[in-house]
């Protein structure tokens, strides 16, 4: 059979396929993918519907013509679908950006969406409602593509369990197989479960490959009208720094404003504000402090003066900032993707030396510390990317730092200088303290041995007491409680350096949050939010300094999750009343087996008995050997001890086969003579064995008779032949 | 009163010739106890009768009684002089029946054995006369020497209990027992029977050379035709059916009947069978064991029973290849059948 | 005739062992799609896209190696079969496997057949082979195929399974086939053949359809008033003595023992007493042939005289 022979019939439909339930799993299948697309935004809700009904019709009406398909269906399904195409690439055409696959992703899921609704018209064979489950999983990865949160898991569940369901009912019409499935279900679905889990574990967490593509949008193009730039959300409102009644904290602080007061006591919430995809993690930086008042940080010309406006569009090209510097070679560009999960503040979050800002807004406000704000308002769902040159130099490479060293290619001009070592009084026992830590060192060596002294100083707490009034708050946490949060510690950081003579300056952000290596997005909460230490290193600009957090040096793999995962599970599960149910459950099913098993009756102690008896001195029942038989060979074997075996033996087989209850009399009898039976047995198996130890046995207890169904003594038979 | 040979029609004891035989009173009740005992006893008498002229045949002896308490038709597969005529004839004597005797060889015709209508001159009618299969126990002297014509005669009378002749049915005694001996196959000239035929006869036995001592004693006037002229009867052809009667309503459990069961179907997957026991063969199975367990006084039927009954019962039946008997096989098929113990 | 070892009777290899069937759709179509999915997944925005293909290949493996070991843990066995067959007519043979697989007999061949039942447990399935040959069969050769648990990819195995006996397969009697009165539809007595008796009337008993009208005893037959006919003795019949010698050549063979057996069928319906004489591997057999039936087997079990026999004439 040649090729052209081979595809044919490869091509041949096969026979109907009457199984209703292949039919019904495969149609949800579908209902399922296209409710995950419009759920993720890509079919409008006419399509949505208007797909669902069309699957159905269709699948109904092949269904009935299953056995003899209208010829007609065939040549009309493929204009429909050509059809398709040609609005599909008109679409395209039009209205598709280069460089946005959103764009071209809403007219692909409507055009799967209309190629699937034709074909269903056209499912006589089991191959064609194969292709249709085939198409569903097409429609599934394409509502994947846009979905970054973990609700999509829903979806996803049904739609497994659909496909699932559907492949097993596929096989049962193959194989006529009858009966529910449910067995089969189980197990194909633990198998399953099993497999995916270990290729999930397996396999590296997906990496996204951001350089192709910078996604952004924005929902709201609410112009920001608050006098200094910076709103809570709301375009009107501006950024306050603490609110009794916050919405994402109980009396903490809404977000991220033009000043941070120290004083304000924090309790931020679990939920997730933003998500980011990164490459590797790394702290998303918001803001920066430089002027400290002893209770509060502020920004110089945070109130809007002193702003660069950038113009013309998405992508911003970000200048690079007065004090900070043209990075130094060796360094890696971070894509960093984010998502807004709830409306926020119009920061435009990155990582250090931003670059290039991907935002769908009119203008960006450039501060000269680098913040950049947005001029219209970002509500949930706004997407930017920023890039971003990496300029984290290594310890080596900061040690070597100082001021006035070769080619100081970077450096600070005084009035920059004078600002970040500001300081609102001297701090005499402050800077002793700093001196007597780390005085005489080198600039990097400074700061890790403060670093060090804190961890070892500082007890960390969110719960501490509010700072009285008039205090200094610095003062108040050296040298008073030692306990406090990220900005205490930061800030005393700070402070401390500033004493030595390190500028230095405090910087609000994010911290990278929680790895989900199922979205391949970091899932950054509120409590997430931190501050930290910036400080300048000469040739190096700003490197950032956190006493507090640990961040990791890459994205954890999805064992890694998975087992921290495990471990937080079963640290937090109740073992022990999990385990005392297992037990209880263990022994009320013994009881309830022990219970149901019937209380042997006389006969079945007798028969036990016997047949113990028998294992000791000769070979054990034959398979054909009646009780009878048996016991008469038994008797002939133990000899003159035996001679209640077949009289007992005759009474269990009355009471069996007859029907008859014997007497008392005789089933004490029979009980006793088997059990003295088995009684003589042991003794003279132990004899015996004895004996067999000492000499030859010369004969052992062994029966007469071959085991066997009772045999008359054979007579002896004419020979052949003889009249 | 015995007949001699086929030749002659010669009209024989029971019942007027020229009429169909009334059948016997059947009881419509139940058989109770009474019965049963009755029935125990008879066995064992017929048992002790059989013993004595047969001596030393104990499974022969047995076959008989079991034949006779359950109602099926014996073969007796033997050479001659070994006793076969004397022990129907005590059979028959014992059961208080007559006994009517058939010599086969090749020339018997059907009509030797059912009978014949004859053209009766005076009347100018034609008249039935019963063949000697009309006679309560039948002996049919080497069966496989007939030729097939006659032998699906008589066969089919056995099987139907009636003989029809121009149209009109004869019935045939109830109780019936034919009784046939055949010699040992291998021998030129003879008619060997097909399994359908063969699976008629309930049971088969052999008698066998006889051992020294009972040799010598048949020879010193003990056992034999001498017993057999002293043997009186134990029971009339009424306490014959009734014992019939109540050997079926001898106790068999669903164990027993499956064990049974099981023990016929293994024959027919059993190697070396070419064709295995019918189900019309698992039937008789447990109304001989029934039988036997009357004979051994009880009354209720135990895995002995079967497997005591087994082999007359089910041997004949088996069409076996190459050198395995239908007595190897069964002893493979009892040993490897699992017994209903409990 | 039984093969041992690894061929089939028609040259096919014989696999012990699990292997798939048609793999080359599923797998190329499989791997060209997780391709293009992994394609999509780096390319697309969310890492959802990687789990939910990591979702289908775990489907797709499961569906792909699970029925490798279904059936590797099949069984099968006979529970019955018959002992006597003819050449190219259909013999059913009962197995009994443990599962709901499609069982394909190779050899003898025959159609296939799925087990139907509930996904569990044993079930009878009646198998339908047709042996192209005469000879004797122990065992029959039987694919035995699982897709289970998705129906995406068939893995068999081939089993030998002996039968319950051994089955004797005749040759088909070829030629004359108006021999064969099983099918003989004609009506009347036209070709019955009531064994013609000679020698002296012994009596006269009534007429049966296949008499020779030469035998009818009229003055009887209008005494009665229907028709009666003469009783005669029963020759003695010498047995009729048929010698096969079959040629080596398989073919050959098998047609000059179908026409071995047309000719056996005739003699035996006619009535005759046969001895067949055939060659057999322990030698040469001279033994009478009771039925159609004894005839087949000894058909069936016949064999090429060794090298060195002296020619024997005649069929």
């Amino acid at each position: 059979m040649n090729l052209w022979q081979r595809v044919v019939d490869a091509n041949r439909p096969g026979p109907p396929e009457h199984s209703l339930r292949f039919r019904a799993a495969t149609t949800a299948a579908v209902a399922v993918a296209v409710a995950a697309c419009h759920a993720q935004g890509e079919l409008s809700t006419p399509v949505a519907v208007g797909t669902l009904v069309a699957t159905l019709a269709g699948n109904v009406l092949s269904y009935r013509t299953r056995q003899r398909p209208w010829p007609v269906v065939k040549p009309l399904l493929a204009v429909c679908v050509l059809g398709g195409f040609a609005w599909f690439l008109l679409t395209v055409n039009r209205t598709a950006t280069p460089g946005d696959v959103a764009s071209v992703e809403a007219p692909l899921a409507t055009l799967f969406c209309w190629v699937l609704a034709t074909h269903a018209f056209d499912v006589p064979s089991r191959r064609d409602v194969a292709y249709s489950l085939a198409g569903s999983a097409a429609l599934v990865a394409l509502a994947a593509a846009q979905s970054v949160d973990a609700g999509f898991a829903l979806f996803v569940a049904l739609w497994v369990l659909c496909v699932l369901v559907a492949l097993v009912s596929m096989w049962q019409s193959m194989a006529s197989v009858t009966g529910a499935p449910w067995g089969l279900l189980g197990g194909s679905v633990a198998t399953t479960a099993a497999v995916a889990l270990g290729l999930l574990v397996v396999l590296p967490a997906p990496q996204v490959a951001t350089s192709l593509v910078f996604p952004s949008s924005s929902t709201g193009d609410a112009p920001v009208t608050s006098p200094s730039h910076l709103t809570d959300g709301n375009p009107t409102t501006p950024a306050r720094s603490a609110a009794p009644s916050g919405r994402l904290g109980v009396g903490g602080y809404l977000g991220f404003a033009r000043s941070l007061d120290t004083a304000d006591r924090v309790a931020l919430g679990n939920q997730v504000v933003l998500r980011v995809r990164a490459s590797r993690p790394g702290y998303w930086v918001g803001q920066t402090y430089d002027t400290w008042s002893g209770r509060s940080w502020s920004e110089t010309g945070g109130n809007g003066s002193r702003l660069r406006v950038l113009t013309g569009g998405s992508p911003y090209a970000i200048p690079v900032a007065g004090d900070a510097q043209a990075p130094l070679a060796a360094n890696t560009t971070d894509v960093d993707t984010f998502y807004l999960a709830e409306s926020g503040p119009n920061l435009v979050f990155h990582t250090e030396n931003a670059s290039r800002v991907y935002l769908d807004t009119p203008r960006l406000f450039l501060s000269a510390d680098g913040t950049i704000v947005s001029s219209s308002s970002m509500a949930a769902g706004t997407v930017y990317t920023v890039v971003s040159e990496d300029n984290t130099a290594t310890p080596a490479q900061l040690r070597s730092a100082s001021p006035g060293g070769p080619e100081p290619v970077t450096s600070l001009t005084a009035a920059q200088e004078a600002r970040y070592l500001q300081l609102p009084h001297p701090y005499r026992r402050v800077s002793a303290l700093a001196h007597r830590i780390a005085g005489g060192r080198d600039r990097y060596d400074a700061v890790v041995s403060l670093e060090r002294w804190m961890g070892t100083h500082i007890h960390y707490s969110t719960n501490i007491p509010p700072l009285p009034a008039g205090v200094d708050a610095v003062d108040s946490f050296l040298f008073r409680t030692r306990v406090g949060y990220c900005e205490q510690i930061s800030t005393a950081l700070t402070v401390m350096l500033r004493t030595l003579g390190i500028p230095a300056r405090e910087a609000v952000g994010y911290v990278p949050g929680s790895y989900n290596p199922v979205t391949d997005l970091y899932d950054v909460r509120a409590k997430d939010a931190h501050a930290w230490v910036q400080v300048w290193f000469p040739g190096y600009g700003w490197q950032s300094f956190d006493p507090t957090a640990r961040v990791p040096l890459a994205n954890p793999s999805p064992g890694a999750v998975l087992a921290t995962g495990l471990d937080h599970l079963a640290g937090r599960l109740p073992w022990v009343p999990i385990g005392g149910a297992l037990v209880a459950t263990g022994v009320v099913l013994a009881a309830v087996r022990l219970a149901r098993r019937r209380p042997p009756t006389w006969a079945h102690r007798v028969v036990h008995d016997l047949e113990r008896a028998g294992q000791r001195v000769l070979a054990p029942r034959a398979t054909g050997e009646t009780l009878v038989a048996y016991a008469d060979r038994l008797a002939e074997a133990l000899g003159p001890p035996g001679a209640g075996v077949p009289a007992a033996a005759r009474s269990v087989e009355r009471s069996v086969f007859g029907g008859e209850t014997p007497r008392p009399a005789e089933v004490a009898a029979a009980t006793a003579a088997a059990r003295s039976a088995r009684r003589v047995a042991a003794r003279s198996a132990r004899q015996g064995a004895a004996r067999a130890a000492r000499q030859a046995p010369a004969h052992g207890l062994s029966g007469g008779r071959a085991p066997g169904p009772r045999r008359r003594r054979p007579r002896r038979r004419p020979e052949d032949g003889t009249a | 009163m015995t007949i001699g040979s086929g030749r002659a029609t010669i009209a024989i004891g029971t019942g007027s010739p020229s009429a169909p035989q009334p059948k016997p009173a059947r009881a419509t009740a139940a058989p109770s106890p009474a019965d049963l005992h009755a029935a125990m006893a008879l066995a064992v008498d017929l048992r002790n009768a059989l013993a004595s002229v047969l001596l030393g045949s104990d499974d022969a002896v047995t076959a008989a009684v079991v034949a006779a308490l359950s109602g099926s038709h014996l073969l007796i597969e033997d050479v001659p002089g070994v006793g076969k005529t004397v022990l129907a004839r005590a059979l028959a004597t014992a059961l208080g029946a007559g006994l009517a005797r058939i010599q086969g060889h090749p020339d018997l015709l059907p009509s030797d054995v059912t009978g014949v209508s004859v053209f009766a001159q005076d009347t100018g009618s034609w008249e039935f006369r019963p063949g000697p299969v009309f006679a309560p126990v039948v002996l049919l002297d080497e069966l496989n020497r007939t030729p097939p014509r006659t032998q699906s005669a008589l066969l089919e009378a056995m099987e139907e209990g009636q003989v029809s002749v121009d149209g009109t049915s004869w019935p045939l005694p109830r109780p019936h027992l034919v009784v046939a001996t055949q010699n040992p196959v291998g021998q030129l000239g003879t008619y060997p029977l097909v399994e359908s035929q063969l699976d008629r006869f309930g049971l088969s036995t052999t008698i066998g050379y006889p051992d020294v001592e009972v040799e010598q004693r048949l020879v010193l006037h003990d056992g034999g035709r001498d017993a057999l002229a002293a043997l009186t009867p134990a029971g009339s052809p009424a306490t014959w059916a009734a014992a019939i009667e109540a050997t079926s309503a001898v106790t068999v459990t669903p164990a027993v009947a499956a064990y049974a069961v099981a023990v016929v179907r293994a024959t027919r997957t059993a190697a070396a069978v070419r064709l295995g026991a019918s189900p019309r063969a698992a039937i008789a199975l447990i109304r001989c064991a029934q039988a036997h367990a009357v004979l051994d006084q009880r009354a209720y039927a135990t895995p002995d029973d079967v497997q005591g009954v087994a082999v007359a019962c089910l041997a004949h039946r088996l069409v076996v290849d190459g050198t395995a008997t239908g007595r190897t096989v069964l002893d493979e098929v009892l040993a490897a059948t699992p017994v209903p113990v409990l | 005739m039984s093969r041992p070892g690894r061929r089939l009777p028609d040259g096919r290899r014989m696999h012990p062992h699990v292997h798939p069937q048609a793999l080359f759709g599923p797998m190329v179509g499989s791997i060209a799609g997780l391709v293009a999915w992994a394609g999509i997944s780096r390319s697309s925005g969310s890492g959802w896209v990687q789990t939910v293909g990591v979702l289908v290949a775990a489907v797709l493996a499961t569906g792909l190696i699970t029925p490798a070991l279904v059936a590797a843990r099949a069984r099968v066995w006979c529970v019955a079969s018959p002992a006597d067959a003819v050449a190219g007519s259909p013999v059913t043979v009962v197995v009994t496997t443990t599962g709901p697989f499609r069982l394909r007999p190779l050899s003898p061949p025959g159609a296939p057949v799925t087990a139907a039942g509930p996904a569990r447990g044993g079930r009878p399935v009646d198998l339908e082979v047709v042996p192209p040959l005469r000879g004797v069969i122990d065992e029959l050769v039987v694919s035995v195929d699982s897709a289970a648990p998705f129906g995406l990819l068939w893995w068999g195995r081939h089993h030998r399974v002996p039968l319950a006996r051994p089955l004797h397969v005749a040759p088909r009697a070829s030629g004359d086939t108006e021999q064969d009165t099983r099918h003989d539809d004609r009506p009347g007595d036209v070709g019955r053949d009531v064994p013609a008796p000679s020698g002296t009337a012994r009596s006269v008993r009534a007429y049966q359809p296949g008499d020779r009208p030469s035998t009818v005893h009229w003055p009887q037959s209008a005494h009665v008033g229907s028709l009666m006919v003469r009783e005669a003795e029963h020759p003695t019949d010498e047995p009729v003595v048929v010698d096969v010698v079959l040629p080596d050549d398989l073919l050959a063979a098998e047609r000059r023992a179908g026409e071995a057996m047309a000719t056996l069928v005739a003699l035996l319906h006619r009535g005759e007493r046969v001895v067949l004489v055939t060659d057999e591997p322990e030698g040469r057999i001279t033994a009478p042939v009771t039925d159609s039936v004894d005839a087949g087997r000894r058909l069936a079990r016949a064999v090429a005289p060794p090298v060195g026999t002296p020619h024997r004439g005649g069929p």
